[in-house]
């Protein structure tokens, strides 16, 4: 529910609410005046027929509203006043009428007295009365409702310029959110908070990277020392084949490291964006020559290389970050395509597509992207491979998309960035 | 080759002198900026091989002073920032090669072999070993002076042995300088030894000995008497 429409729901109830207390308040305290004032006539009117009758019984009954009748028995009692319904000649509908009846002795005679009044002229005059007053009230509620809603469009403004604004923020563009200053106090404030708490975590997040960068640079260092005592070591040729074998695993785990390193760097440089520089490249020729580099581990694996590699298919990137694109999809191949099976690689003017045999995958093939996650067990994988292509991806404005099924996988750059379903 | 080595990580620098004399050449350390400056005024190196980030400067600024006063002097550098812009930028400067950290000291004393051939025979070196000759700008490998047909990778290796003669090399410093990042993609470096097995079969057709010889466990080493 919008902030809007709630205040104009208790907004409208409320008016409601009065305009039913108003008018039923209203038509209560008018129609007991007006009766009173009715009754007043009546009485004075009963009191002019008293007189008449006591000057002459005989001449004293003119008016049709008034009705005499001779007791029996003389009495007298006071006025009793009621509403009934009378039909008059010519219409003959019945209509309310008020009432008053009275008894009274002249000259040892007991007379009753009944007089009525027509009610019409009160209650025409009360309706529009009430009309009058409860179409004002009404007229009143709606224009608020009405100029409240224009008034809080107008003033919301700021607010929901500031929420697009915080919606479209992003880390990745390095940005700090700039707000248009408001006149309202509430919206300024809230302006302030925004900025300043954008600026503290854009901060923390360039920390953050800056943290990442330098240390695994520094690590790196160390890993040099290591490396290079150890080719010492093994250079020395004095290790017999069980340390040998000890040494291979070393070797195996500091190139890990190493390898696990410079995939955090390069993560880090792409999103600060510091491959900017394009080029046009021929995608064709690019993935040939890596297909052409790594053509011995494709035998070694027993695979099946067909491609479609059309000349003319330019793209304009950085290189380097092409080459990691192309780069780490062959790898991902070789490294999970089941022995002895076939590979695809297809290229058109809007895609490039990677497609092998492999093994069954139980999770949602979009976690793939993620960091870390690795689809098998083989120990060689870092799990930062398609991370990489897919940040790549994401600052270059292209689309990647994982398929996976029977057992075939297929990995889809689309330049236009939107997946192409094949 | 009289060769100053500016790095300072002393164990990696210690490291690196000792290999460097090993392989036969002069070596001067130095392990900050401004002793560095200072040395490389004095006298007169035919290879600097430099770190970047060095802890009272940038290295790559020693790479000017250095050139306006011995032009000829080659300069490899060593940096912890193997990315391709800081790569871009020590060449810029004028550097002959680039390696990153952690490097194999094979690799490392193949770099300083190309730069040694660049400068002093305009590449156009020969390695020769035994009865076997590989002439290097051409490519052209030669046993008992009969050339052999090898693919170009197999030309490659055959050289990193003749580079790195009596030293084991590990499979992996192998395969790391034959495929580079590509051999990320592999578990195993069963393929180098279907190559060093062709370039034995290829040697042996022509008369020429088998000097490559198996470390189990490590991995190969080019025996020169």
């Amino acid at each position: 529910m919008k902030l809007l429409q709630k205040i104009n729901r208790n907004y409208i109830g409320y008016s409601m609410l009065v305009i039913l207390l108003v008018g039923g308040g209203l038509t209560l305290i008018l129609k007991t005046i007006t009766q009173n004032e009715i009754d007043e006539q009546l009485v004075s009117e009963l009191k002019s027929v008293e007189q008449r009758i006591r000057r002459n019984p005989e001449k004293a009954c003119f008016d049709p509203m008034v009705n005499i009748t001779r007791l029996s028995i003389p009495s007298v009692s006071v006025p009793i006043f009621s509403d009934t319904m009378l039909s008059e000649p010519p219409e003959n509908d019945a209509e309310g009428f008020r009432m008053v009846t009275a008894c009274d002795t002249v000259g040892g005679v007991g007379y009753k007295i009944r007089i009525s009044t027509s009610m019409i002229p009160t209650s025409e005059f009360l309706g529009l009365l009430l009309m009058t007053v409860l179409g004002a009230m009404i007229l009143l509620v709606t224009g608020l409702i009405i100029l409240n809603r224009r008034l809080a469009r107008e003033t919301w403004k700021p607010f929901r310029q500031y929420l697009d604004q915080l919606q479209s923020f992003s880390f990745d563009n390095h940005t700090q959110i700039q707000l248009a200053p408001s006149e309202i106090e509430e919206f300024s404030e809230l302006r302030l908070v925004i900025e300043r708490f954008t600026e503290k975590a854009l901060k923390d997040f360039t920390n953050l990277k800056e943290f990442t960068e330098n240390a695994s640079h520094e690590i790196q260092t160390p890993l040099a020392i290591i490396q290079a005592r150890l080719d010492a070591l093994i250079g020395s040729g004095t290790m017999d084949e069980e340390q040998g074998n000890q040494v291979e695993i070393i070797q195996q785990a500091i190139r890990r490291l190493t390898r696990l390193n410079q995939a955090l760097i390069m993560l880090t440089r792409i999103e600060n964006r510091q491959f900017s520089d394009s080029q046009p490249i021929d995608l064709g020729q690019l993935t040939r020559l890596q297909i052409e580099q790594t053509a011995d581990l494709f035998k070694a694996r027993g695979l099946n290389l067909i491609t479609d590699l059309p000349q003319g298919v330019v793209i304009n990137s950085n290189p380097y970050l092409l080459e990691i694109i192309i780069g780490n999809l062959l790898s991902n191949c070789i490294k999970h395509a089941s022995p002895d099976s076939d590979i695809k690689i297809l290229l058109n003017q809007q895609s490039i597509s990677f497609t092998n045999a492999g093994e069954t995958v139980n999770k949602d093939p979009e976690t793939f992207f993620d960091r870390f996650v690795k689809g098998s067990k083989s120990s060689g994988s870092l799990g930062l491979g398609l991370t990489l292509v897919k940040k790549i991806c994401i600052v270059a404005g292209w689309n990647v998309n994982y398929q996976f099924a029977d057992g075939i996988h297929r990995v889809t750059v689309s330049f236009n960035g939107i997946p192409k379903e094949s | 080759m009289k060769i100053l080595v500016v790095e300072d990580e002393v164990p990696l620098l210690e490291s690196l002198s000792s290999f460097i004399r090993q392989e036969g050449h002069t070596c001067e350390i130095s392990s900050g900026y401004l002793d560095a400056s200072q040395k490389i005024d004095l006298y007169n190196y035919d290879l600097l091989i430099l770190d970047v980030g060095l802890p009272d400067g940038n290295g790559l600024d020693l790479i000017p002073q250095l050139k306006s006063r011995c032009p000829e002097t080659g300069v490899l550098i060593l940096s912890a920032k193997s990315s391709m812009d800081d790569k871009v930028a020590g060449l810029d400067s004028g550097a002959d090669d680039y390696l990153g950290k952690p490097f194999h000291l094979a690799e490392l004393n193949a770099r300083i072999r190309a730069i040694y051939r660049r400068r002093f025979f305009s590449g156009r070196e020969k390695l020769e070993f035994g009865n076997i000759e590989l002439r290097l700008s051409e490519k052209i490998a030669l046993v008992n002076n009969e050339p052999i047909e090898l693919t170009r990778k197999e030309f490659e290796l055959l050289e990193f042995f003749l580079t790195n003669p009596n030293r084991v090399l590990s499979k992996e410093s192998i395969a790391e300088h034959l495929w580079g990042d590509a051999i990320d993609s592999s578990d195993s470096f069963d393929f180098v030894y279907s190559h060093i097995k062709n370039i034995r079969k290829k040697i042996c057709e022509k008369g020429g000995i088998d000097c490559i010889k198996t470390i189990y466990g490590l991995g190969y080493k080019y025996l020169v008497e």
